[in-house]
């Protein structure tokens, strides 16, 4: 059981996180052929190493976060606040 | 009382003074406090304590701890248990035990038949054997036959087991020498500690062995010890503790036997430390020659600890077999305690048997090999052989072997830290760490203790630095010299012929010619020959038995033992109580019932409460006297129907939506348009998954401008939540959009059928209830029977629905007044079981019965709320690509079984004419409708919608039903009766 760094709450136990798997590139543009769409929704990284993957700290604070986690290792080097995949959605408001 | 035979008569760690009664296999002993049951057999002379799993041999007890391959008990009585190692039973008042794989007992068992089939019991047996089509007319009598202990049904009275976290600096698993000195150097430094050890008192081979220190007997310096702990308030020690599991970072998993409280009966401890440092010790090999595993056959080790910590010896003329120098130790205490060994057999040359023999008066026969055991149900000689070929028979008891050490590296290879071989050793030794921990002592291969003691002081000193604590003063106890650990592998004696029995997996009954057997087969690696002769898969793991396996692999193919490698090490490494990993999740704890504040009417109404999903506790239906549960459905259906009922909503999930963008946020999320929806108005949507598959359904209203109230299946609640969450959180954080579940603050009692206006008139409303001012799918704020409340007229039933929803505070009384004044319209209270009936005859979807995670709304006829206008909802795109494909697809149809008005079992499969093939679709849901007077069902079919009229047929199981192919609505298609 791993110990996640949530960026509210600190280091807390794995088992008050539910985990969403590796952070998927952005949403596709609404543009790009359906090949892509599928690869896009059906294709996750799977490396032997570092991966970026979704947490949810769902019995906390509800924080939704990525962290960098070696998937032999299971060390984790970098734990981000905000993921990098903001704000490409059409018809976003802001 | 009857004098203990093998018990000496002074000496031991056992209290002398108590005496305990127990019984073994029907028979009552007497053993003393501190005794193993092991121990106990042994000092009264029970030698034959157990059968083999097998080929049921007889078998005695081997080892004197974990490692012990034989002999298994199962506990009788109170704290029932299976599968127990004789060795690691402490023996207490009442105890009763018998052992396993034999009947009626090991001394008589009509099952040692397989001795003499044998050659029919291969490697491979099981795969060979339990092969299709045939396997289940072995299956019952081999299990019977190779029945290991049966799991205990009856809970712990009185007691329960329960968890305990730690956290801290240093957590040291294995208190010898090593492990004490480890955790005495870090105390003083302030940080906080941790040791545990499996054993009830540590010590570990200074316990087990006559060890001087500082010119005293090493027990003085143990105490020393312990006293110092006692009184540091940051250090915890946990005896009779086994460290069995070690996860991700640095998180031991431990579970304590006997902890003080009297109330707990076991504790799990998730121990996670800073650093952890394995002082876990080695564990001694077997020697491989014919009948190795005859009743009076024991490691050396196990001897030397009966003998020191127990006051037993097992035997009158012993004989050591050894191929290192260790066993010597063994020869000295034997005969410092005043018994004669009859021989020492040392597989090694004369030239290399050092200092360790100096002051032995017994004949050493250096360069000999024992080639087999004499005995059955006990060993009396064994045969030895010169490297000559010269072979002598001497007369024997009890035989202590010793076929090297292995360093105790389970716990470290679990951490998926890497393994080394070492030739001096001939074992597998500590490499790469993988986590933050240290090996220290026997375990890191160190098996001279004065320098393994100076190692780990430098060990420790770093980790303490490493941690940011000072180096506290001490100083290191002076032991005697001894000779430096000498061996030469032995993986097998010279001279085997096929068919000799020469157990190379004790417990599992896997011998030399198994391994052979195995690698002319094909299986060839280690895994492989491990799962296919089952070596090292017993409940020791193959302690003390697989690295002569992998010796052998490597002998047999020609290579080294490094080059084999070892097979995974994983937790447990002992077995483990599954209440100690639960602790006190057990029952309802698991995951605790929510109710409602009905909950209590409807028991003593005598409802019979379900789960309706996420916990939720609700009422399945209402019996009533002298009928059936189908009784009790109709009569409720019919009161909504024909009259009125009531239910208890509250568990609906509920969510409160609202900010800036609130709006563009409804409009993401579901497949329909939302923006045209009026305030004060709801709108049933449903959303969908990326994968365009449908996630849930549901009815939201507007409150005001980007103010919603979103309602979620029950079950599904908190998959809906988290889903939101994440698109606003991760795809969308920069909208203003704040989510509050407020399921549980709002309770609502629904009223249903023709007469529920009435029923709301009678109530009293400040709200004006005509159809005219109050339509369907709409929601009005105001007062019902002077409580506040929100009335929003949904229907799940297909009738007229007033949904009053008010505080948690006020849900009871309002309730309580809803039966009293619909009384006069003749109101029933309706549960969950109804409400199935109901939607059937409608054709509402349920989440969990039509919809299953492989549905769309096209599959449901619902493609009308896929909006032309909306490409950027979730999950549009798949739905878009799926439908483009043509490929036909499973569709939601109505189904009139002939079935003599029995009700389908729900999934049951629809296939092609009957035939035991593939499916063609399934039935979802089947109920008794009320207004069509017959069986009804839903279900999806291939192409269902073009095949309305079409007869198919359903499987259940042997038999099969014919039914005929409708829309899925049975009841006022058009929706004339809910909009009433
Ligand atoms: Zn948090």
């Amino acid at each position: 059981m791993l110990i996640l760094p949530c960026p509210f709450c600190g280091q807390r136990d794995e088992s008050e996180f539910v985990n969403a798997g590796p952070t998927k590139p952005s949403r596709p543009d609404a543009n790009v052929s359906d090949a892509e769409w599928v690869d896009w929704l059906t294709v996750p990284e799977n490396p032997i190493g570092y991966i970026e993957e979704k947490w949810w700290h769902a019995k906390g604070c509800g924080k939704w976060f990525t962290i960098k986690r070696h998937t032999v290792t299971h060390e984790i080097v970098t734990a981000d606040v905000m993921p990098d995949d903001v704000g490409k959605r059409t018809g976003e408001t802001t | 009382m009857i004098k203990a035979p093998f018990r000496l008569p002074s000496g031991g760690m056992i209290d002398r003074r108590k005496h305990i009664e127990f019984e073994f296999n029907g028979k009552a002993y007497f053993g003393h406090e501190g005794d193993t049951l092991a121990s106990a057999l042994l000092a009264n002379g029970v030698f034959l304590t157990a059968r083999s799993f097998k080929y049921h041999r007889p078998r005695g007890i081997m080892g004197a701890g974990v490692e012990e391959p034989s002999c298994l008990v199962e506990l009788l009585g109170e704290n029932a248990a299976g599968n127990h190692p004789a060795t690691t039973i402490r023996l207490r008042p009442g105890l009763a035990a018998k052992s396993v794989n034999c009947w009626p007992s090991p001394n008589f068992d009509l099952l040692s038949i397989n001795q003499l089939f044998s050659r029919f019991l291969p490697a491979g047996f099981y795969y060979k054997t339990f092969m299709w089509p045939n396997w289940h007319l072995f299956e019952p009598s081999i299990r019977q036959a190779a029945g290991l202990a049966a799991a205990p049904d009856e809970q712990i009275p009185a007691q329960h087991y329960e968890t305990r976290y730690w956290h801290g600096d240093v957590l040291i698993v294995g208190g010898g020498p090593c492990g004490l000195l480890a955790a005495l150097v870090a105390s003083r430094s302030g940080a906080r500690v941790m040791i545990i050890d499996e054993n009830p008192h540590p010590g570990g081979y200074l316990r087990a062995s006559q060890t001087m220190m500082n010119g005293k007997p090493a027990l003085d310096w143990i105490t020393a010890i312990r006293t110092e702990l006692d009184a540091n308030s940051e250090v915890t020690q946990l005896w009779d503790s086994t460290g069995w599991g070690y996860r991700e970072n640095n998180l031991l998993m431990v579970t304590e036997r006997n902890p003080s409280e009297a109330h707990v009966f076991q504790r799990g401890w998730k121990a996670r430390a800073r650093h952890v440092i394995l002082a876990t010790g080695a564990i001694e090999r077997n020697l491989v020659f014919t009948n190795n595993d005859r009743p009076g056959i024991m490691l050396a080790s196990a001897v030397q600890r009966y003998l020191n910590e127990f006051g037993v010896i097992p035997g009158r003329l012993p004989i050591i077999f050894t191929n290192n120098n260790s066993a010597y130790q063994l020869a000295h205490e034997l005969q410092a305690a005043g018994t004669k060994v009859t021989a020492i057999v040392d597989s090694r040359p004369t030239d290399v048997i050092g200092s360790e023999k100096n002051g032995l008066e017994i004949p050493i026969y250096a360069a000999h090999q024992i080639s087999t055991a004499h005995g059955g149900k006990h060993l009396h000689a064994v045969s030895i052989h010169a490297k000559d070929g010269v072979t002598k028979k001497l007369d024997c008891d009890l035989l202590a072997v010793s076929g090297g050490w292995n360093p105790a590296v389970h716990l470290f290879s679990q951490s998926r830290s890497d393994l080394a071989y070492d030739e001096g050793l001939a074992s597998f030794v500590p490499d790469k760490q993988a986590q933050k921990l240290s090996c220290v002592g026997a375990a890191a291969g160190m098996m001279n203790m004065a320098s393994a003691m100076d190692k780990t002081v430098s060990a420790i000193t770093t980790i303490l630095g490493e941690l940011g604590f000072e180096s506290p003063t001490f100083t290191l106890p002076e032991l005697v010299p001894s000779p430096n650990y000498h061996l030469y592998p032995l993986w097998h004696v010279d001279g085997m012929k096929p068919g000799d029995k020469a157990f190379v997996d004790i417990q599992n009954d896997v011998t030399l010619d198994d391994i052979g057997l195995a690698m002319r087969e094909g299986f060839d690696t280690v895994e492989h020959v491990k799962r296919y002769t089952t070596a090292g898969m017993g409940i020791d793991q193959g302690k003390v038995g697989n690295v002569n396996v992998i010796g052998n692999i490597a002998k047999i193919s020609k290579k080294q033992p490094g080059d084999i490698g070892t097979t995974t090490f994983r937790a447990p490494f002992t077995p483990v109580d599954f209440g100690s990993i639960a602790g006190q999740r057990n029952g309802a704890t698991v995951l605790p019932f929510r109710h409602t504040p009905i909950t209590q009417w409807n028991k003593e109404q005598g409802a019979i409460m379900y789960e309706a999903g996420a916990r939720w506790q609700r009422p399945g239906y209402f019996p009533i006297v002298g009928g059936s549960m189908q009784d009790a459905i109709n009569t409720e259906a019919n009161a909504v129907r024909f009259g009125v009922g009531v239910y208890d909503g509250s568990p609906l999930g509920k969510f409160d939506i609202s900010g800036r963008d609130a709006a563009a946020f409804i409009d993401l999320l579901y497949t329909n348009d939302f923006n045209d929806l009026e305030i004060g108005m709801g709108r049933y949507g449903i959303m969908l998954n990326d994968d365009g598959m449908i996630l849930d359904d549901g009815v939201t209203f507007k409150l005001a401008e980007n103010h919603y109230l979103m309602s979620a299946s029950t079950g599904f609640a908190d998959l809906v939540f988290r889903h939101m969450e994440y698109l606003l959180q991760v795809e969308c954080p920069n909208w203003q959009v704040w989510i509050t579940p407020v399921t549980s603050q709002w309770c609502n009692a629904t009223i249903c059928g023709p007469k529920a206006r009435d029923v709301l008139a009678a109530l009293g409303t400040s709200v004006d209830i005509s159809n005219k001012a109050f339509p369907f799918m709409a929601m009005r704020d105001g007062s019902v029977a002077d409580m506040p409340a929100r009335i929003c007229r949904v229907s799940f039933t297909g009738e007229v629905s007033f949904e009053i929803n008010v505080w948690p505070r006020h849900a009871e009384a309002l309730w309580l007044r809803i039966m009293e004044a619909g009384t006069p319209f003749g109101i029933v209270p309706v549960g969950s079981e109804t409400s199935h009936v109901l939607r059937v005859e409608k054709g509402f979807l349920s989440l969990g019965h039509e919809v299953d995670g492989t549905v769309d709304p096209f599959d449901l006829g619902m493609g009308w709320i896929m909006s032309s206008k909306k490409s950027h909802s979730i999950g549009r795109r798949s739905v878009d690509i799926r439908r483009s494909s043509g490929k036909q697809r499973r569709e939601l149809i109505g189904l009139i079984p002939e079935s003599g008005g029995e009700l389908v079992p729900e999934g049951a499969p629809i296939t092609p004419n009957g035939d035991r093939i593939a499916s063609e679709g399934f039935v979802s849901a089947c109920v008794w409708s009320v207004v069509n007077k017959q069986v009804i069902a839903l279900g999806l079919l291939i192409n269902g919608r073009a095949r309305i009229g079409e007869t198919v047929i359903i499987r259940d199981q042997e038999r099969t039903i014919k039914a005929i192919v409708t829309k899925p609505c049975f009841h006022d298609p058009m929706g004339h009766r809910l909009r009433g």
